[in-house]
């Protein structure tokens, strides 16, 4: 099949136009051939029966007057047809009455009439074979049979085919010469198209045209094959400047990318790309430079397995939060170093909900963790040093005041009044150091006691505390307390903060002719921020840094008595509930204190 | 030969037909019976070739005997079953020259007591076939006259009897004659 595929269009037509002329005449050869035999043999066959007719004619006579001789006589005309070989004429009741032989021919017994009929006007052993009743006047008296064979049909069928053979030929020639002259018109105009198409192919021109005049299906051929390339042509120059645009955008990416990378590469901190399935996908090089894992081994375990079994929980938590899409900020746990050792990590990330995966930065903050380990411990070191110190201080104190009492009781009439005086000073000095070393212990204490939180009624708080500072106070109070939103926390110690900065307002108040004092709360970030603010003396925001330190003062003991502990307590319970504390202040004109505290859903 | 075409029911009876066959033919005449069977049917094959210018008296046809002859008894035989052209065919005897009226075919035998001369001027020229079995009697006047040649029965024409007779004869039946102008 392959092999007529490759035969050119040309040569197609030629073989076709050929092949159809061949077809053609074939058939009507064989039809004429066959029509011809036919004919031939039927019309011998009529013939030879119109002969024993007619022979029979002639014998009715001889037959009915029992004249042999002259039956004989008739069937001797045979010998002018060389096609009957033998012939017989039986009388009415079968016998042989005379018979005749082609000269050559053996004698040939034909069966009796009731045999014969089945032979009769059929070829038998390749002879043909006719019989005639004989009637004279409607009474049968006898039969002529005739054996005779077909000789010429042979010839003719010979001759026939043979002329069959050159009209086929000849046809076949003459389609030949006629198609080849004929496929001109067709194949010429297809070769060009074929033509143009190559150079097309080859050249890759696409502003190459066909011109092809006419009206057939060639011509469509040739306006579509113009179309198509009019087409590519446009589509070409469309693709080669989106192409170009492409790309300036494809170096312009890749250089951004490039950057980014940079970023990624090139960090301190550590950054992955998680999956929902609890791998890393990817890693930068700080991971390796920190962990001493290479890139392989952290994505082919779960990162879980490189979690501090203490941390997996919540870390597990903040997996779950983030799978959930929420983002997670300053999350700290420990990661397992090759060595077997740990580094704190800070993690912030964000999930992606198109991508699904999990975006992740971590900073080693295992130096940091020391150092505030090492501070942490210093510091309760250094609390219980000064517990131990103001304890151990209380008992020598007391001593002195006691003997100090003792001496102005027993000896105040023997003192002169520089004696008195001094003893005075003495006894005021050690309750002073006294007072101070109460309010260090609970300052000290602070730090050791738990704190338990619940949910705080501050407007009834606030209600008990201005009492209690109010009652004995000469000096006129205008309090403005607004509607207090309620908060989490331990209700001793937030009572004592209140105490602290209602105290503090009312006591740096006290030089003003009206004291007024304002207190209020509002909700800002998931925390509840409380206020208190008064027109006393206020303080110098260039001294801010040491309004919080212990034993820190601003003013003298002179103008304000006081040890200077109170806004330090007051900032120690805040910080214990995770809360800030700060003020704002303009000398002489007054303070605003704040202070913020969890809500009570937190 | 033809044998094995044949049941073996029919081979008996066609031994037998071809053994009367030869009899017959091949072997000349073994009795005045055979010889007048077979002018007897010679005479009826006549009207199969012959046609007659009158067909006949009313339905009849009829053939006529002078005097007495042994062709009697055999052409009564054929004449009882045939008719020439759907006409019966009737037999009449002349006993003498006066009874002699019209037939078809006349036979007169060759120990006829009447003269043939009287006969022929009976009959002659009347649309009669007057058939005679005497040499010499086709010369004489007959239209048909039986012979015997190399014991096989033949016949003369005389065709001037035949034509004055007003009989139409066919050829068929005149290839086989010996004629007599």
């Amino acid at each position: 099949m392959s092999g007529v595929k490759n035969i050119s269009i040309r040569n197609k037509l030629i073989i076709i136009q050929s092949a159809t002329a061949f077809v053609a005449l074939l058939i009507a050869c064989t039809f004429f051939v066959v029509n011809d035999i036919k004919t031939f043999k039927a019309t011998s066959v009529t013939n030879k029966h119109s002969i024993a007719e007619i022979v029979g004619e002639n014998s009715a006579s001889p037959l009915l007057f029992q004249d042999q001789d002259a039956a004989n006589k008739i069937l001797s005309n045979f010998s002018s047809d060389g096609s009957i070989l033998n012939a017989a004429i039986l009388d009415k009741k079968g016998n042989e009455f005379a018979r005749y032989s082609k000269i050559g021919e053996e004698a040939f017994s034909f069966p009796a009439p009731e045999e014969s009929e089945r032979i009769m006007n059929t070829f038998f052993e390749k002879k043909y074979f006719v019989s005639a009743k004989i009637f004279q006047n409607k009474e049968f008296v006898g039969t002529v049979l005739l054996r005779a064979e077909l000789t010429a049909l042979n010839t003719i069928i010979s001759n026939h085919i043979k002329v069959a053979i050159l009209i086929l030929i000849g046809g076949v020639l003459a389609a030949l010469v006629i198609s080849i002259f004929l496929q001109r018109v067709i194949t010429k105009r297809l070769l060009s198209l074929v033509a143009k198409t190559k150079e097309v192919a080859v050249t890759g021109n696409y502003a190459i045209r066909a011109q092809i005049k006419g009206n057939d299906e060639i011509v469509v051929l040739a306006e579509g094959f113009n179309t198509m390339l009019n087409q590519i042509e446009k589509t070409k120059k469309e693709l080669d400047e989106a192409n170009t645009g492409l790309e300036e955008q494809v170096q312009q990416r890749t250089g951004e990318l490039k950057e980014y990378q940079h970023f990624f590469n090139n960090s301190n901190d550590l950054s992955c790309i998680a999956n929902t399935e609890g791998y890393f996908e990817i890693v930068n090089p700080s991971f390796e430079k920190v962990l001493g894992y290479s890139g392989n081994e952290l994505s082919e375990n779960p990162f879980l397995n490189f979690v501090h079994p203490d941390d997996i929980p919540a870390t597990l938590q903040i997996y779950e939060e983030l799978k959930a899409g929420a983002p997670v900020v300053n999350f700290t746990n420990r990661y397992r170093k090759k060595d077997g050792s740990y580094r704190w990590f800070d993690w912030n990330a964000t999930p992606n909900p198109i991508t699904g995966k999990l975006y992740c930065i971590a900073r080693d903050i295992t130096e940091r963790k020391k150092a505030e380990e090492q501070l942490l411990a210093v510091n309760k070191e250094l609390e219980a040093f000064s517990y131990s110190v103001s304890h151990d201080l209380r008992a020598p104190l007391r001593a002195v005041g006691g003997y100090a009492k003792m001496l102005q009781e027993d000896y105040n009439e023997k003192l002169d009044a520089d004696g008195v005086s001094s003893l005075n000073a003495i006894m005021h000095n050690s309750k002073k150091m006294g007072a101070l070393i109460d309010d260090l212990l609970a300052f000290s204490r602070l730090g050791r006691k738990s704190v338990t939180t619940s949910e705080i009624n501050m407007t009834a708080l606030i209600k008990s505390v201005r009492e209690e500072e109010t009652t004995g106070n000469s000096n006129e109070i205008d309090f403005t307390i607004h509607e207090l939103l309620p908060a989490k926390g331990d209700q001793a110690l937030i009572k004592q903060v209140w105490v602290n900065l209602i105290s503090n307002a009312i006591k740096y108040s006290k030089h003003k002719p009206k004291t007024i004092i304002e207190i209020g709360s509002s909700l800002k970030d998931n925390l509840v921020e409380y206020y208190v603010k008064d027109n006393g003396a206020g303080f110098d925001m260039q001294y801010y840094d040491k309004l919080f330190g212990v034993f820190q003062r601003l003013h003298s003991e002179q103008e304000f008595e006081g040890t200077g502990i109170g806004l330090a307590i007051v900032q120690k319970i805040i910080n214990r509930h995770h809360g800030t504390v700060w003020a704002e202040s303009t000398l002489n004109e007054g303070s605003t204190f704040y202070f913020t505290l969890p809500t009570i859903n937190s | 030969m033809t044998m094995k075409f044949f049941p073996k029911m029919l081979k008996k009876s066609f031994i037998l037909s071809f053994l009367i066959f030869l009899t017959g033919f091949s072997q000349g005449f073994q009795s005045t019976a055979d010889e007048y069977n077979l002018k007897a049917a010679f005479i009826y094959n006549f009207t199969r070739f012959i046609e007659w210018p009158v067909s006949g008296v009313g339905n009849n046809f009829i053939i006529g005997i002078v005097g007495d002859s042994p062709i009697d008894d055999p052409l009564a035989e054929i004449v009882a079953t045939s008719t020439v052209n759907d006409k019966k065919i009737i037999i009449t005897h002349f006993k003498k020259a006066e009874e002699i009226s019209f037939c078809n075919i006349l036979f007169i035998p060759k120990n006829s007591s009447i003269p043939l001369e009287t006969v022929l001027e009976k009959a002659a020229s009347k649309g009669t076939l007057i058939v005679s079995e005497k040499e010499g009697c086709g010369k004489k006047g007959t239209a048909i006259n039986f012979l015997i040649i190399n014991s096989k029965l033949k016949f003369e024409a005389n065709m001037k009897a035949l034509n004055d007779a007003g009989l139409k004869v066919s050829s068929q039946l005149l290839k086989l004659a010996i004629i007599i102008e």
